[in-house]
């Protein structure tokens, strides 16, 4: 009788544990030895299985600390965690081990091995990983030749990818990130990043990750943690989470608010009014030398979160604002062409163009063939940036035609003194 | 598909070609001038005409077996102890057995135990003495790599002061010096025939864990997510690795540079991967100080050399040449 | 993190640097230093300064308080009946026994303050060693005398020399008649027959004492011949091959070690010395130092070479 019993209740345990949430937090906090305050305060949230969680935040709120208490790694936390529907204190790190893989923020530096050599590790002892598992993932990842390459020689994208490898090779039921990408460019975050959304979809891992890079976080995943001062604030799909409101309060916390910032906008300065069309930080530089050369700046049309975006809320230009990684909405599109109508000068700096931000390149439709506004381009070559499939250089080349090109920050200072 | 090229193959080759050719000449050359047709004898039927010349031949390949052992405990221990620390500056001696061995020897030589089982024997209760109480301080405190250097630097600089009491104070000063010098004769029957078993022993279960080393390189917290606890098997590694160059240095005194310079040679040549690494360390090790013992009882008549002077004299340069050489600047000089 | 992580790292490696760095200065430093300190240890055996003895320069007055820099020489000075003359000596100077009451002025080094401090009228030091001492004496305005005590013949002189400064009764000749006694005692009933030694003075590594060595001149004087007496170098490590090369008829140990040790090292069996048991330990401390107990240590090893012919001091002391 009992041992019926007993075999029913092992099987409840284990049905139940394998419709259970991959994290499930309820009241979690920790704190460093010595220190006075709770570096996370009380969280709750569940992660379901199979889903990809992106873990954002400013500097110090507490993302890698809440990772570490994921990873085991900071023990003797507050409240409970459970992982797999097993509370995670009460697991063994070998244990741990067997369902959970991890990417540090760093790559392996100083390792001098060759990625075969490497990839044979990924399970403690060689013997336990496959070479035909190895050549596969390699192959998968179309990082085939780099089998005998050593780490510390790879790029940061063949680096990242080989760590990737790694992780898989672990076979995890989750995968947690701290940061995967960035040190990466644009190009080699969408590689990483779409590989890894691949193989979360196929392998059905679940996926939490850190990242920096709100549009990134706000494109792959299912859910996004908004997390400050040590506590969850927003844990909802990415629509949720990023919009002005949320973000505003937490990257700027009492910086100027949007209405503020445009009032500042409207503010005619001694100079007047350049308008630069950027976005992922290529025009932190320009804006920079624009406000030292005592002009008002406007941007647009910038996503929320981007890094512009986030340089120009810092430093108080006005801009026309997008909701992150959406589409360019009809009003925003007028009111941008509204600025670049009152500003002397547009500046298109080089920046990634996607068919969401393709509509800033129109503005050389409405304008009229002679300045003002006069056109001030950034030189060099496009391609490697246009992720339209041509519809963007159309426009480039239209652009070029009417604009003043530059190519270093000295030839642009010397246009934009032109400007009388 | 074979993911392992030849390459590291040739290298033990050529290696395990220059440790023949030491031993045959270590062999063949010495002090006394023994006739070519009695070497031929020795090596034909295991038997010199003239016992005289037998007995030294006999000696002098116990004498190289030694310096083989020695030279390639040193240096394995010297790759255990660089790999387990995370510092390319590490040695075997820096967690205070040198020192230790130093001072409780001086201790036994001083206090008139002067055979040589009896200094080795002080020699090796000083060396584990030593790097037991740089353990148990580094691992009361918190365990970590740097927590341990330091207290074997502390450690070892304080030992060396006492040392240098003992010596002044000590009507043997001059003995504790000769003894200080280090060298590789056999003093003790079965002396070297348990220093081989053990050696290759230990050597042998390092071998077997070797990916362990080569994980300890990674991310910390990458290790913790394979589920290793990598403070167990650093202490575990280093307490062998100890076990090892105590056991060598209390039986040859102090031969430094080797448990340095190999390691690095064999990671310059053959890469960081432990399987190959510890081996060709093993092996290179063994060689160099063959050479090196060599050179120390040939250069001069009647005088067998410190061997410690020579391993300075003749790895320096060679491990100078070898960094000039190299062509992978990234790595090897970073702390891992 | 990382930044601190790799300030750290550079401050070990520079740690680490500084103790290398010191270690290898010190056996540098050890290994110019352990003759140094043998010198002193054992009283000096400076082969190459020319056998000439005396004062340094010369004494218009009688010295009344003197210093010695070393144990040989404070031997000497209690031989020649100088003793009560003697205010300071070194710490090492344990022979004859009334040196130990003698207030101390150092070790191997000198302590200036002490040694100001007795105003002696002369220090007696051993040529070739202390020289920097020497300048240092004589800045302060104190008379030096060296006495050479590189051979049997030097102390000797070195003696008679002593003697003449300081106008004591006693000189060497007594001590001369008894080692020409000894040395035709020794020829008369060892006529030609002469016992190869291999001397060891220390075991680990096998160290022993080559041509220029005083006791070299001893073991001669007592009928044995120094299997490493044409090596040029006064201690030597050896090479155990050369040992066995030269098959000595007697092993000498001068170190405390027990004589199985020896017997059971590979290859010594075939030793005649190890064969007949010829493994002999010897009180190191008569035959190290260079002064009037040269006579002793002469009559002890010959009676440790020659045990089936004894000769008792006695026999010394008689005239033949």
């Amino acid at each position: 009788m009992d041992k019926i019993f007993n075999a029913d209740a092992a099987a409840d345990l284990k049905v139940r544990q394998n419709g259970a949430p991959a994290f499930y937090a309820a009241g979690l906090s920790y704190r460093f030895d010595g220190e006075k305050d709770d570096i996370v305060n009380g969280m709750n949230f569940e992660i379901e299985a199979g889903s990809f969680v992106s873990i954002v935040g400013p500097n110090g709120a507490g993302k890698s600390t809440v990772l570490n208490i994921m990873l085991g790694y900071n023990k003797n936390y507050g409240g409970r965690l459970e992982f797999f529907g097993k509370e995670l204190s009460s697991c063994r790190p070998d244990e741990l081990a067997l369902k959970r893989a991890y990417i540090p923020q760093q790559s392996e530096e100083g390792l001098r091995l060759n990625a075969y050599e490497y990839l044979k590790l990924a399970n403690a002892s060689p013997l336990n990983t496959k070479d035909r598992d190895i050549d596969e993932i390699l192959e998968k990842f179309n990082i085939s030749h780099l089998k005998n390459h050593d780490i510390s020689l790879m790029s940061g994208g063949e680096a990242r990818l080989t760590q990737l490898a790694f992780a898989l090779l672990r076979k995890p039921e989750a995968l947690l990130l701290d940061e995967p990408v960035s040190y990466l460019d644009y190009k080699n975050q969408q590689v990483f990043f779409n590989i890894l959304k691949k193989e979360h979809e196929s392998r059905k891992i679940t996926v939490v990750s850190i990242l920096h890079d709100l549009d990134l976080a706000a494109y792959y995943s299912d859910k996004i943690m908004l997390v400050n001062d040590g506590r969850l604030l927003k844990f909802a799909p990415p629509v949720e989470v990023l919009n002005y409101k949320t973000l505003g309060s937490v990257f700027f916390a009492g910086a100027s608010s949007l209405a503020a910032a445009q009032s500042e906008m409207q503010r005619e300065s001694g100079r007047g009014n350049i308008h630069v069309i950027c976005g992922g930080g290529s025009g932190e530089k320009i804006i920079l030398k624009l406000l030292e050369l005592n002009f008002n700046v406007t941007c647009g049309v910038l996503n929320a979160g981007d890094s512009d975006w986030r340089f120009c809320r810092a430093n108080g230009a006005a801009m026309v604002e997008e909701e992150p990684y959406r589409p360019i909405t009809p009003e925003n599109y007028i009111k941008n062409i509204e600025y670049i109508k009152k500003s002397r000068a547009v500046v298109v700096c080089a920046f990634p163009l996607g068919g969401g931000n393709l509509a800033n390149l129109k503005f050389i439709d409405e304008i009229n063939e002679t300045g003002p506004p006069e056109i001030i381009c950034a030189g060099g070559n496009f391609n490697e940036l246009d992720f339209t499939g041509g519809a963007a250089l159309e426009y480039l080349d239209k652009i070029k035609k009417r604009a003043a090109v530059f190519n270093s920050m000295d030839e642009f200072a010397a246009l934009i003194q032109k400007i009388n | 598909m074979n993911s392992l090229n030849f390459k590291p193959y040739l290298f033990f080759a050529t290696a395990a070609l220059l440790c023949a050719g030491g031993v045959f000449l270590s062999f063949s050359l010495g002090q006394a001038s023994v006739p070519p047709g009695e070497i031929f004898n020795y090596i034909l039927f295991k038997q010199a005409a003239d016992p005289r010349y037998h007995v030294i031949l006999k000696m002098r390949l116990v004498r190289t077996a030694a310096a083989f052992i020695t030279g390639a405990g040193l240096a394995f221990s010297g790759v255990v102890y660089q790999s387990s620390l995370k510092n390319y500056l590490a040695d075997p001696f820096m967690l205070g057995i040198s020192a230790g061995a130093a001072l409780f020897s001086a201790l036994a030589i001083t206090l008139k135990f002067q055979s040589s089982f009896m200094i080795s024997t002080f020699a090796f209760c000083g060396a584990i003495f030593a790097v037991s109480a740089v353990m148990a301080v580094s691992i009361v405190k918190k365990f970590s790599s740097y927590n341990l250097i330091l207290t074997g630097i502390a450690l070892n600089s304080f030992f060396s002061s006492f040392l240098t009491i003992v010596m002044y104070l000590s009507k043997d000063m001059q003995n504790i010096f000769f003894w200080l010098m280090g060298s590789l004769d056999v003093k003790f029957a079965g002396q070297i025939f348990y220093t081989y078993i053990f050696v290759i022993a230990a050597a042998a279960y390092i071998l077997r864990y070797s990916y362990i080393l080569d994980l300890l390189k990674l991310n910390e917290k990458t290790i913790f997510s394979i589920g290793i606890d990598q403070n167990y098997y650093k202490i575990k590694f280093l307490i062998i690795a100890s076990l090892i160059s105590a056991l060598i240095v209390s039986q040859t005194g102090i031969i430094g540079f080797i448990g340095l310079i190999v390691p690095h040679a064999a990671r310059l040549i053959i890469g960081d991967l432990h399987r190959l690494l510890l081996p060709f360390s093993f092996l290179l090790g063994g060689t160099m100080l063959i050479y090196c013992d060599l050179i120390s009882r040939t250069a001069a008549d009647s005088i067998n050399f410190p061997i410690g002077i020579i391993t300075s004299l003749v790895g320096a340069p060679f491990f100078i040449a070898l960094l000039a050489g190299r062509r992978n600047p990234k790595g090897a000089g970073s702390n891992g | 993190m990382t930044k601190k992580y790799s300030t750290l790292n550079k401050i070990t490696t520079a740690l680490i640097m500084a103790v290398y760095a010191s270690c290898a200065a010190a056996v540098i430093a050890g290994a110019l230093y352990a003759p140094c300190a043998a010198l002193a240890e054992n009283g000096g055996q400076t082969a190459s300064l020319p056998q000439t003895a005396g004062s340094r320069d010369g004494f218009e007055t009688v010295p009344v308080t003197i210093v010695s820099t070393s144990p040989a020489i404070t031997e000497i000075l209690f031989y020649i009946g100088a003793g009560d003359k003697l205010k300071g000596v070194t710490t090492l100077c344990d022979y004859p026994p009334q040196a130990g009451e003698i207030e101390k002025i150092g070790d191997l080094n000198i302590n200036y303050e002490k040694l100001l401090e007795l105003k002696p009228d002369a220090v007696f030091i051993m040529k070739g060693l202390r020289a920097n001492e020497i300048e240092v004496l004589n800045s302060f305005g104190i008379k030096s005398i060296e006495l050479d005590l590189s051979s049997i013949g030097a102390i000797l002189d070195s003696i008679d020399a002593a003697a003449a400064a300081l106008k004591t009764t006693n000189n060497a000749s007594e001590l001369r008649k008894q080692l020409k006694n000894l040395s035709s005692l020794i020829n008369k009933k060892q006529k030609n027959i002469m016992r190869s030694v291999y001397f060891e003075i220390w075991g680990d590594p096998p160290m022993t004492i080559g041509g220029p060595s005083f006791i070299n001149e001893i073991i001669t004087l007592a009928h044995g011949i120094n299997i490493f007496n044409d090596v040029n170098i006064e201690n030597l490590s050896v090479s155990l091959e050369k040992v066995i090369e030269n098959n000595p008829e007697v092993i000498i140990a001068a170190y405390n070690v027990k004589t199985s040790e020896i017997a059971l090292r590979p290859g010594f069996s075939t030793l005649i010395a190890v064969k007949e048991t010829n493994i002999i330990k010897i009180d190191y401390n008569i035959y190290v130092r260079p002064g009037p107990r040269i006579l002793d240590a002469v009559l002890d090893l010959y009676n440790k070479l020659f045990p089936e012919a004894a000769i008792s001091s006695e026999d010394v002391l008689t005239d033949n």
